[in-house]
Parts: C-alpha cells; sequence; structure tokens
C-alpha cells in the first residue's frame, strides 16, 4: 500500500519540472497580458508605471478603424485562402494517391514551400509582384496583358498576399489530406464499384464522408495558423495601400511597439485570442454532433 | 478491356499535367529568385531576361566587410541548438 502511494507521489513528482515550466511559460505571460489589458502603462525614469484604467481600452476598440478593418481582412484571408489551400490540396492530394509510385518526385517537391521562412517568401514575391520589373508582369506582358499593379492597388493588394499565403501552405493540407487519403480503406470504394456506382459517385458518397473527418482538422489547423498571418504581409505591403492589407497581427504590433501603448494592444490581443477562442469552440462541437 | 485501361492512361495523363504544372507553379519562384541573386542590380531593374551571371551578390553577403552574414547564421544556429535541446530534455521527461 505504501508503496504504491509512493509510486502515485513520484508519478506526480515526476510532471512537476513539465507543469512549472508550462505555468512559467504559457500561463504567467497570458495572465500577465489580461493584467496589462486593463492598464494603462506610461514610462518614466527607466520604469513602467502601471495605472488602473478598467474597461477604457476595451471600449476603444470599438470606435477603432484600423482593428476593424484588420479583423475584417483578416477573416477575409482566412476563410479565402484556408478553403482554397484545402481544395488544392485535397485534390493534389488524390492525384498523388492515384497515381503511386509515378507521383513520388512530385511529393517531395511539393513540400518544399514549407521549410522556408515567411520572411524570404515575403521578399520573393514581393520582387515578383513588382510593377515595374517583377515577373509576373512580364509574363502577363507576353500574353499581351498590360502590367498590374498588384500590391499598390487597394483593391487588389489582399487578393495578392492572399495567393501567397495560398502558395505558402498549401504544402501543409497536401500532407495531411495525403496521409488521411492513403489510409482510405479500399473494400469500401470496390463494394461501391460493385454495386455500379460512377466513379464521382464513389468519390461523392464513400470517399468523401470518410475523409471528412481529416478535411475538417486541416481547415482548423490552417485557419488558427492563417489568423497569425504577419511576416508575409509585414514585406509584401506593410499593412497598405491605405487599410487595405491590415491583418489584425499587424494591426497590434503597431499598437503594442510602434505607438507604445501596450494597455491597448494587450486588449486587443486578448479580444482576438477570445474570438479565435469562440470560433473554434463553435467549430469543434459542430464537428462532435455532427460525427456522432 | 483495353478501351478501359486506355481510359485509364489518359485518365493518368491529366492527371500528371495536372501535378506537373503544380510543380513548376511550386519551383517557379526559387527558380526565379536564384537567377535573380546572379544578376546585377541593373539586370534587375531592367528585367532583362538574358544576362551574363555575375558572382558579386555572393560576395559581397560571404566576404563583404560590412556582411554580418557569417556572424548572424552563427546565432541562429545558437538559437536553434540550445532550444532544440532545451525543449528535449524537459519534452524527454513527459
Amino acid at each position: 500500500m505504501a508503496q504504491s502511494n509512493n509510486r502515485h507521489a513520484a508519478k506526480y513528482l515526476s510532471l512537476v519540472p513539465a507543469l512549472m515550466f508550462l505555468v512559467l511559460l504559457s500561463a504567467l505571460p497570458l495572465f500577465n497580458l489580461i493584467a496589462l489589458s486593463f492598464a494603462e502603462v506610461t514610462w518614466s525614469g527607466g520604469e513602467a508605471h502601471w495605472e488602473w484604467v478598467g474597461f477604457d481600452n476595451y471600449s476603444a476598440l470599438a470606435s477603432d478603424i484600423l482593428f476593424k478593418a484588420g479583423i475584417l481582412n483578416t477573416i477575409i484571408l482566412v476563410v479565402v485562402a484556408t478553403s482554397a489551400q484545402v481544395l488544392i490540396g485535397l485534390m493534389l492530394a488524390l492525384a498523388c494517391s492515384r497515381l503511386g509510385r509515378k507521383s513520388r518526385a512530385y511529393r517531395t517537391l511539393f513540400l518544399l514551400p514549407i521549410l522556408i521562412p515567411g520572411i524570404i517568401i515575403g521578399a520573393i514575391w514581393r520582387l515578383m509582384y513588382n510593377y515595374q520589373f517583377g515577373v509576373v508582369n512580364q509574363i502577363l506582358d507576353l500574353v499581351g496583358l498590360g502590367p498590374i499593379d498588384w500590391l499598390g492597388s487597394s483593391s487588389l493588394a489582399l487578393m495578392s498576399v492572399i495567393i501567397v499565403e495560398i502558395w505558402h501552405w498549401t504544402p501543409f493540407s497536401f500532407l495531411l489530406l495525403l496521409a488521411a487519403v492513403e489510409a482510405l480503406p479500399k473494400d469500401v470504394s470496390e463494394a461501391a464499384q460493385i454495386d455500379g456506382a460512377t466513379k464521382w459517385q464513389e468519390f461523392r458518397r464513400v470517399s468523401l464522408p470518410l475523409l471528412w473527418p481529416a478535411i475538417f482538422t486541416t481547415f482548423v489547423f490552417r485557419a488558427i495558423i492563417a489568423f497569425k498571418v504577419f511576416d508575409e504581409v509585414y514585406l509584401l505591403t506593410g499593412g497598405g495601400p491605405g487599410t487595405a492589407t491590415e491583418v489584425i497581427s499587424f494591426t497590434i504590433y503597431q499598437r503594442f511597439f510602434v505607438q507604445d501603448n501596450p494597455g491597448y494592444g494587450s486588449a486587443m490581443s486578448v479580444t482576438v485570442i477570445f474570438i479565435i477562442a469562440t470560433i473554434i469552440g463553435i467549430a469543434m462541437t459542430r464537428q462532435r454532433s455532427r460525427s456522432q | 478491356m483495353s478501351t478501359v485501361r486506355k481510359q485509364h492512361l489518359s485518365v493518368d495523363r491529366v492527371l500528371l499535367a495536372f501535378l506537373f504544372l503544380a510543380a513548376v507553379l511550386t519551383i517557379g519562384p526559387f527558380l526565379w529568385i536564384a537567377l535573380a541573386s546572379f544578376k546585377t542590380q541593373i539586370a534587375l531593374l531592367m528585367g532583362t531576361v538574358k544576362f551574363t551571371p555575375v558572382s558579386m551578390n555572393y560576395d559581397e553577403v560571404l566576404f563583404g566587410n560590412t556582411s554580418l552574414f557569417a556572424r548572424n547564421f552563427l546565432n541562429s544556429i545558437i538559437v536553434a541548438s540550445i532550444s532544440t535541446m532545451m525543449a528535449m530534455s524537459i519534452g524527454f521527461l513527459a
């Protein structure tokens, strides 16, 4: 009895280092952020002075044009880019899975963009989008279309950023979905074929429902990461022209560091965390009720 | 039987073409930036297709007096290795 108690104690004791680090590195900064969001911080004499302002920071959010633009642009970017990534990734995965060994070289090649840091992707595409000498406009010129100001026009800039985002992260959905497609059981689709189902019916009624959980998980994964998009936007457009590509992480960065307003920036961060958590929560419960 | 197989092959061909297009779109930007790294500033701004490759960009980054590339790269290696070691040593207790 005493021995098993000891073993229990040892079990919990071995959790302590990991738990300590978790609290130290995750929980504390989060609580600090929440506390900060209720304060106005001023700097004097090399020290930070906190002054509690209650919900002032939060009520100021409602009338902040940059914040609204940031949220709206981020949601557009997340929805469009993630849908396209999952769709293209699924198509590539299905093609690769069907071709089998013939597609081996492609499988490796498609993963290349994930390995590159976002800041380099931003630099590459900024050069390619360039109005005067960018390769995109050069190719368009060959077809006889006039040069397009990809990053400078307020109606196109967000679209250009979305294209880069799709280019960068489609391999990620491809990787996850390929694993799911390869793991599909063969017998059910064979049964469907014997029952006389057409290729499309087999895909629509057999493969797709089986793939659905993987597609959903990929979508949520990518949406969460896409919400944090920063480096590509920072390099490509810097949020401009105007507020055309102002994404929320960029707004937070500007309020927090450029305008040196930590309290307000924290309030914004907490709000965004809340919004993302709500979306994920709704999506997860929907998914669970669907699968039951 | 043979028509079915022919159909299969033509579908495969379309899929291969699709994969090839995707591959070109993936590789393209890398090739373009690699080519740009051998161009002079002027050739780059003119958007010339034919150009004489120069190594001056690489000379400047790797051996230039004002270049901090080597030092910064070392910093990245230090950060990457120490954080990996820390994460591994804490994570392996779990």
